[in-house]
């Protein structure tokens, strides 16, 4: 296949279809508008939200644009497996979280973030960590997702880069900015919807236009024997892996995730949970196959930019409706993730920087929403001004990984074990950070004793990995079990070898010493910790603000927040 | 033909995902109806 030219759609198809989006949206959210919203509907709703919005909040939120291209570029680099080792463990990392999200929810129903939860266990230098990394990854992600639109925008239409960005900033910004996270979420089933039926139409019509089953046989030699294999170790060891522990990391410490867990009517948190696990999956791996059907094809990416194998493909294959359904797709996937992150920037700001630290827990229920609406204001502006200066952010979403990383153990140990104490969660935290970035980076040379050293901490990291998943579903005999043989079979195969893949390293090197500190430190600690006490010390805000502020003239809302 | 089901079924499973979401939310707004209380 030689066809390196992008469709290009008119600039008033363009910019119709990207008013018809986000205008829809717009009324969308205007259907839910209120004129005085509640600080705690604001962040999380009612607490209450059925099953079929929270799993499709969940599905689009876990969606955002670079998993399409990531997905295609497994696809496309490792053949067969190359999608299910992205998509399915981007899938199962929902899974994995369940029953650690069930915990958190039972331990503080009414909490807003965990940053909060967290405040109420430890403190405020434990809930900064949260709240910072949460800040800065939610940044990012928007970045990431505004550059997306940009891009899009600037292959499929004559619009440029920074008018893609801008529209897509300001369209974004209009439907969540008055009634934030309950808008995400009803938004999010509509743009679900979109993506899905889009992806339905696009994946089968690319198939047979491009030859179908045919074309399979006839190309099969194109593929490597590694990329023919559904067992390829390479995509294992350079794909799967790394992904795996990347997106634990973020299933965890990601505020997007636990706003939509404490948002949901706690008897449905495994249903919702196990139908954005099989819808994640599907979608995600779905488009991946695109990836895999370029290889067939022989597609030659333009420029060598992987990120152009969907666009050429879509280009190459599909009729002009087609097009449109796929800018939809796109559009829609970096929307849905551009307003949860929105709304978990309001939340934290609102919750863990307002409420908790500055009004000294008797906050404003009025400023406190101003402030949570300027938040996106600004979060939206910094978005668009760094896509649009595409400034290179390797190095900090580096910081943020290894941040959730080393914040795993910590976070999920203080809901579990009470003698995990503010000292141990900040220090196993730090100390996780700064042995990541010397390995990471290199700073000393990794070889010799050094490098064994750090293959150890490795394989700890491994197990710890292995084991928390294993204790979330299976308790803690099993946990100790699981993470006990995985360190013994691990360990001789880590020393000596680990150092040449020396990103899955430094990610469980993250792993591996949070654990190791935390649990020396708390070991060390007399403190007990009663859990119940974290149901009294997180609290609705408004119920507490209705009963609180009206002498002072504070008017509450007219919304009473359900019990 | 299995590498053409192996491409094809997600597509497939995507759908019933989304046909269980809609009826879903089909049920819960009228259960909203008859409660008088908003969705969200």
């Amino acid at each position: 296949m030689q066809e390196t030219e992008f469709f290009k759609l008119s600039g008033t198809t363009a910019i119709l279809l990207l008013l018809g989006f986000y205008g829809a949206t717009f009324l969308m959210s205007l259907m839910i508008g209120k004129r005085n919203e509640n600080v705690d509907g604001y962040m999380t709703s009612n607490n209450a939200v059925g099953f079929g919005l929270s799993a499709a909040s969940m599905i689009a939120t876990w969606i955002w644009a670079a998993s399409f291209y990531a997905s295609a570029t497994s696809g496309f680099k490792y053949g067969l497996s190359g999608p299910i080792h992205y998509g399915l463990w981007g899938a199962l990392m929902i899974l994995f979280i369940y029953p650690f999200g069930k915990r958190f929810r039972q331990l503080a129903p009414k909490a807003h973030t965990l940053g909060e939860i967290i405040h109420a266990r430890h403190g405020t230098s434990s809930q900064m960590i949260m709240a910072v990394s949460n800040i800065i990854g939610s940044c990012i992600s928007l970045m990431v997702n505004f550059t997306a639109a940009g891009a899009l925008v600037s292959i499929l239409s004559p619009m440029t880069f920074t008018q893609g960005v801008l529209i897509t900033g300001l369209g974004v910004l209009s439907y969540t900015f008055w009634s934030g996270f309950r808008a995400s979420v009803m938004t999010d089933f509509a743009q679900l919807t979109a993506m899905i039926l889009s992806a339905v139409i696009i994946i089968p019509l690319i198939f047979f236009n491009a030859g179908g089953t045919s074309m399979l046989e006839a190309n099969m030699w194109r593929l490597s024997s590694e990329q023919a294999s559904f067992y390829s170790t390479q995509a294992i060891l350079e794909q799967g892996a790394p992904y795996f522990v990347a997106v634990l990391a973020y299933a965890i410490g990601n505020q997007t995730i636990a706003q939509r867990l404490f948002a949901v009517r706690e008897d449905l948190i495994k249903p919702t949970f196990l139908t954005a696990t099989l819808g994640y999956g599907a979608v995600v791996i779905g488009l991946g196959m695109l990836g895999l059907l370029a290889l067939f094809v022989g597609l030659e990416p333009v420029d060598g930019n992987m990120n152009n194998i969907i666009p050429q493909m879509a280009s190459a294959y599909l009729p002009p409706l087609g097009i449109a359904l796929f800018f939809i797709l796109v559009v829609g996937s970096l929307s849905s993730t551009a307003d949860s992150d929105l709304s978990a920037l309001s939340a934290i700001v609102m919750t863990d920087i307002y409420a908790k630290n500055m009004a000294g827990g008797k906050p404003n229920p009025r400023r406190m929403l101003w402030l949570g609406r300027a938040t996106m204001i600004i979060a939206t502006m910094i978005g668009v001004i760094f896509a649009s200066l595409r400034l290179d952010i390797l190095v900090m979403l580096v910081f943020v990984g290894a941040l959730w990383g080393a914040i795993v153990f910590p976070v999920i140990a203080s809901f579990y074990w009470d003698r995990v104490t503010n000292r141990a969660f900040v220090s196993s935290v730090l100390s996780a950070v700064a042995l990541f970035t010397i390995v990471r980076f290199q700073l000393i040379p990794i070889e010799g004793a050094i490098a064994v050293f750090f293959e150890i901490c490795a394989a700890v990291g491994g197990a710890v990995v292995l084991g928390l998943m294993s204790f979330g579903f299976f308790g803690r005999r099993t946990a100790l079990a699981v993470g006990t043989l995985a360190l013994i079979v691990m360990l001789p195969f880590f020393v000596g070898t680990l150092r040449d893949y020396i990103v899955l390293t430094a990610s469980l090197t993250a792993y591996g010493v949070s654990t190791m500190v935390c649990v020396a430190l708390s070991l060390r600690s007399r403190e007990r910790f009663d859990f119940s006490r974290l149901a009294d010390r997180v609290t609705s805000f408004q119920r507490r603000l209705d009963t609180t502020a009206t002498p002072s003239g504070i008017q509450p809302s007219a919304e009473p927040t359900r019990p | 033909m299995w590498l053409t089901s192996y491409i094809l079924v997600w597509p497939v499973i995507s759908a019933v995902i989304l046909g269980i979401l809609v009826v879903a939310l089909w049920r819960d707004i009228r259960d909203a109806k008859r409660s008088g209380e908003s969705m969200i």
